[in-house]
């Protein structure tokens, strides 16, 4: 069979799957909604269905802290723990929560775009992992290295925490 | 008579002033604490001496001294976290600024400010009257004003208001207390809330303090200004030969995995909290003296938890700064009734250069 006959399409059937094609593909290349900074936005629907915020770092002193914040079929759980202990555990009813993972991932984004500074080992250093489903973003970071995103996101967490709204 | 009556009313404002000690920790300086002629000079207590870690850790929960008490750090947090949970519960309309705000005046008093200001101010006077005092063979006149320029530049940062800490918010419900130079040169202290809630001794504000004021002044410090003084070589040498510093494969000075930087940061509290110590403390009971050595480092300690795992990448483990650092150091040995320690190394010193120190031994 020559390529001419092969190629020979009617244009009908052209136009009739050409059209949906084509803007099957234009959606494919749409890009996806974005916040404020022009990074990825989640679904809050998704986010409480299925999702996870984790920090660990370190202050000043050789103690290792942690918050976990959980959330699972819009069930959300938060935590925080000092020196693996565990200083406070609390369900929050947070329509808050979907915002808070969202600046935690733009704050992943944000701090992967800096290149990491040349210098003596971190004193304060710091890992923040966002889950949403299967989707997972994880940062390692040097808090002397940033300008207090990390702190503010860590007060945040509390607020919500203790707030539980 | 009249003198029968002035003994008798000295010996009770004596009396009263010992009881108030006792019933209202956290109020009183060294000076408020003293009680004037009475000196006593310890009897030697051989096992703590020979391990002052053990005698000073082996005690849980809240510690006492004639200045005030040192509870265990966890205490501290969660006490700052139930408070900033009440603020929350009692003005649930609030955002978050606000309710930091209110807790930076619950926790930053006026009062607990002042007392660590003018701790402050005593460690400040006090280092930079110990890196005077240094020889010029150990310092010279241009190493001298460098490192008192340092010293001098470095603020304590307090709030409130809660914008002092904008940028650390979450810091009002901690206990650390750190060091920090910023990258637009400025040196600065800044204290956790949670601190201020689990440590009101006077002596423990001096030992945390000074060590934190002497990271101005570390070497690593020094040497990422460009600064090089031999006489810090000298004396990380010694703390390497002495086993003060971790010796790893892995260590790179100044780098990761050393702890040169807060070795050198404990050596130089103890020698401040010792002239504290000295200064203050010599006039107390037996007792009290020993509270107050021991809640200088108090904090120290492991804490009261099975799962407690502290990370040792940079600073020592507890022991070998209880014990080896500043339980070695020689006058808090005297202060203690405690002979030098028998057998092992010279405690690490500040040492001129070998050709002076050669020709100060023929002399």
């Amino acid at each position: 069979m020559s390529l001419k006959n092969t190629a020979r399409i009617p244009l009908r059937l052209a136009a009739f799957l050409g059209i949906p094609l084509g803007l099957l593909a234009a959606c494919a290349n749409v890009p996806r909604a974005s916040s404020p900074q022009g990074l990825h936005a989640f679904d809050p629907q998704e986010v409480l269905s299925d999702s996870q915020v984790e920090i660990n770092y370190t202050l000043g002193h050789n103690v290792p802290r942690r918050m976990l914040i959980e959330a699972k079929d819009r069930e959300i759980l938060a935590s925080t723990f000092v020196d693996h202990r565990k200083l406070a555990e609390e369900r929050i009813e947070s329509p808050r929560y979907p915002e808070f993972l969202q600046k935690a991932s733009d704050f992943i984004a944000k701090m992967t775009r800096v290149p990491a500074s040349e210098g003596p080992g971190c004193r304060t250093p710091f890992t923040i992992t966002v889950r949403v489903k299967a989707s997972i973003q994880k940062l390692q970071g040097c808090r002397m290295s940033e300008d207090g995103g990390l702190s503010r996101l860590v007060k945040e967490g509390e607020f919500l925490l203790y707030s539980k709204k | 008579m009249r003198l029968l009556l002035r003994i008798a009313c000295f010996t009770l404002l004596a009396f009263f002033a010992t009881t108030l000690n006792s019933l209202d920790p956290g109020i009183l300086t060294p000076e408020n604490a003293r009680v004037p002629g009475i000196v006593r000079a310890p009897a030697a207590d051989s096992g703590a001496c020979r391990n002052i870690h053990k005698a000073v850790c082996q005690k849980k929960g809240v510690t006492r001294d004639p200045t005030g008490t040192v509870r265990p750090d966890i205490e501290g947090e969660i006490q700052a976290l139930r408070a900033y949970e009440e603020i929350i519960r009692a003005h649930p309309d609030w955002t978050s600024e606000q309710v930091d705000e209110e807790l930076v005046r619950a926790i930053y008093t006026p009062k607990a400010r002042a007392r660590l200001q003018s701790a402050f101010e005593w460690v400040r006077k006090n280092l930079e009257k110990q890196i005077q005092r240094q020889p010029d063979g150990v310092f010279t006149q241009a190493h001298k004003q460098a490192l008192r320029r340092r010293i001098q530049r470095t603020v304590l940062e307090l709030p409130p208001p809660m914008s002092v800490y904008a940028d650390e918010p979450e810091l009002f419900t901690k206990n650390d207390v750190f060091y920090e130079r910023l990258q637009d040169g400025r040196l600065r202290l800044r204290v956790g809330g949670a601190y201020i809630l689990s440590a009101k001794s006077w002596f423990n504000f001096i030992f945390t303090l000074a060590h934190e004021l002497a990271h101005a002044i570390d070497p690593c410090e020094l040497r990422s200004e460009g600064l090089a003084i031999p006489a810090y070589d000298r004396l990380s040498e010694c703390f390497l030969a002495n086993g003060l510093i971790a010796s790893r494969e892995y260590r790179t000075e100044c780098g990761s995995h050393d702890q040169l930087s807060e070795t050198f940061a404990d050596w130089i509290a103890a020698r401040v909290a010792a002239d504290a110590l000295r200064a203050f403390a010599t006039e107390f009971e037996v007792p009290a003296l020993k509270a107050a050595i021991t809640n200088s480092v108090r904090d120290l300690c492991e804490q009261d938890d099975p799962q407690s795992e502290l990370d040792t990448q940079f600073h020592p483990a507890p022991e070998i700064r209880i014990d080896r650092i500043f339980g070695r150091n020689p006058q808090i040995r005297t202060l203690l009734g405690c002979a030098p320690p028998t057998g092992g190394p010279e405690y690490c010193n500040f040492t001129p250069a070998l050709p002076e120190r050669a020709s100060r031994l023929e002399r």
